[in-house]
């Protein structure tokens, strides 16, 4: 395995480094995920929502 | 081939190309596997011989599946994975509930389109689905860009031949029934449930691009589901106390419906890894094929069809052979290395615009990263699936069993065979992607 052949206790700690900073930055990217506003401006949302609107209105029609 | 080499969740090492084409080969596997499941969940519907409010058979349905959720599923994953994977694109439960909703309004149009124009021009109208999902898939997933000329015209070939099956078989189904007069209403009814049932791929497309494990999806989903099968049925049905009351008058068949919604859940999860590892274009026409099934159904194990003319058994054969050369013209047409970049594309598109990190939806795409799963349950689930449980002794106790006749021996084939592609699959969903 790579890490296993020619690493130095350096670059294993550089390596380690990284690893710590990943669930912070996870933290800092849960903490400011705004997925509200993307949705309302996500053409993927408003698509189903009008078929499902339609969908609803047919019902009473054809009820 | 792509000598770039990659570490699987499972340790192994496998050429990128090799596991791509191992993943394509799962969700062609699964879409087939979803049409035998989904074709069972009707079976039970038949075993109902008193006359019931479809409402009350389509809420017991609905009812049915919420509560298999958390039999089988819960015992492959726990809810804190469910939870887990929540965390990481909670934008996704939007989806979910959305996707759950539209199911529910689809299948009630299917109701009144059969009441008004019967099932041989019902099905084959709302059986359009699949060319809506395909149809929303290139639009706005990019599935089929950067696919060879030939591989984009087997698509869409093979799915037109399962429509043009489906036709045939539904003819062939109704066979003697005579429609309604109410024409417009009717088609307008199974045209708008087809446009409904293939924009709800909209929501599973959305879900698998980001990297939502199917198990997690199909939680919201049921919730929708239920929430609004419940809206539906007492608004229909007069208010609650009448919809109570027709609970309480039909309890005797509740379970069949309740039952079918085991089984269709089972064929619409196999449906959800088929939509995520070959997107909905190849994956819907696939498991739409369970109108083939159907008829298998209702031909060998109810005896259905008996001593009808030539031209019927010919449309059955017709049918059945259309509809296998779509399969197979969809199967033999995996997407390619370009079209597979489209993909990732799309799923980057997703990952910015949600925040989403982009090694997550890199990794669940591929079926990894789900090192977390596998054996982590709690008391809670223990408690679910006791619940679940209870639910089905509970109303078996008091179902009555009809006094039909049905042909063991061809129940205990199709029985095995669904048993047979249930293992099959599950056990190469687990090696592969450990049900991710």
């Amino acid at each position: 395995m790579w890490w296993d052949i020619g690493s130095t206790n350096q670059e294993n700690l550089k390596f380690m480094a990284l690893d710590d900073r990943e669930p912070e930055a996870q933290v800092q990217r849960d903490k400011a995920r705004p997925w509200f506003s993307p949705i309302l401006g996500d053409i993927q949302f408003w698509i189903p929502l009008a078929v499902l609107v339609g969908g609803l209105m047919l019902l009473g029609y054809v009820q | 081939m792509d000598k770039t080499v990659m570490t699987n969740a499972t340790g192994s090492s496998l050429p990128r190309r090799s596991r791509q084409q191992q993943l394509q080969g799962l969700g062609i596997f699964c879409g087939l596997a979803a049409a035998l499941w989904l074709a069972a969940a009707e079976a039970p519907g038949k075993l109902v011989t008193v006359s019931v409010s479809p409402f009350v058979i389509s809420f017991m349905m609905v009812l049915g599946a919420f509560v298999s959720r958390w039999s089988v599923p819960a015992l492959v994953r726990g809810t804190s994975d469910v939870v887990a994977d929540t965390r990481q694109v909670s934008h996704l439960i939007v989806w979910g509930i959305l996707a759950g909703c539209l199911w529910a309004v689809g299948n009630t149009l299917t109701i009144f389109a059969i009441r008004d124009v019967g099932l041989s021009i019902a099905f084959p109208l709302w059986n359009c689905n699949s060319l809506v999902g395909i149809f929303w898939g290139v639009v706005l997933f990019r599935e089929l860009r950067g696919a060879p000329p030939l591989r984009k015209g087997a698509v869409v070939t093979g799915a037109v031949l399962i429509c043009g099956g489906a036709v045939l078989l539904a003819l062939a189904s109704s066979a003697g029934s005579s429609p309604s007069a109410a024409p417009l209403r009717g088609v307008l009814a199974a045209v708008g449930a087809g446009v409904v049932f293939g924009s709800m791929y909209i929501p599973y497309r959305k879900a698998y691009l980001t990297g939502m494990n199917p198990l997690t999806f199909l939680t919201y989903f049921t919730a929708g589901e239920l929430i609004t099968m419940t809206l539906i049925a007492v608004s229909f049905e007069g208010g609650l106390s009448v919809f109570w009351g027709e609970l309480v008058a039909n309890k005797a068949i509740l379970f069949w419906p309740f039952l079918g919604g085991l089984l269709w859940v089972i064929g619409d999860l196999l449906q959800n890894y088929a939509a995520k590892y070959i997107g909905i274009s190849r994956g819907i026409p696939l498991s739409n094929t369970n109108q083939l099934w159907g008829l298998l159904w209702g031909v060998l194990v109810f005896g259905e069809l008996q001593g009808q003319s030539t031209s019927v058994y010919a449309k059955v054969i017709g049918g059945s052979l259309l509809m296998v050369s779509g399969a197979a013209a969809i199967a033999c047409s995996s997407a390619t290395k370009s079209e597979y970049q489209s993909w990732k594309d799309a799923a980057q598109r997703e990952s910015e615009r949600y925040c989403v990190d982009p090694a997550y939806v890199a990794s669940r795409m591929e079926g990894h990263g789900a090192e977390s799963s596998g054996g982590r349950r709690t008391w809670v689930d223990y408690l679910l699936i006791t619940i679940a449980l209870v639910s089905f002794i509970a109303l078996a106790s008091v179902a009555r069993v009809p006094s039909i006749a049905l042909h063991w021996g061809y129940l205990a084939v199709l029985v095995t065979a669904m048993i047979a592609v249930l293992a099959g699959a599950g056990t190469a969903l687990w090696r592969m992607t450990r049900f991710e």
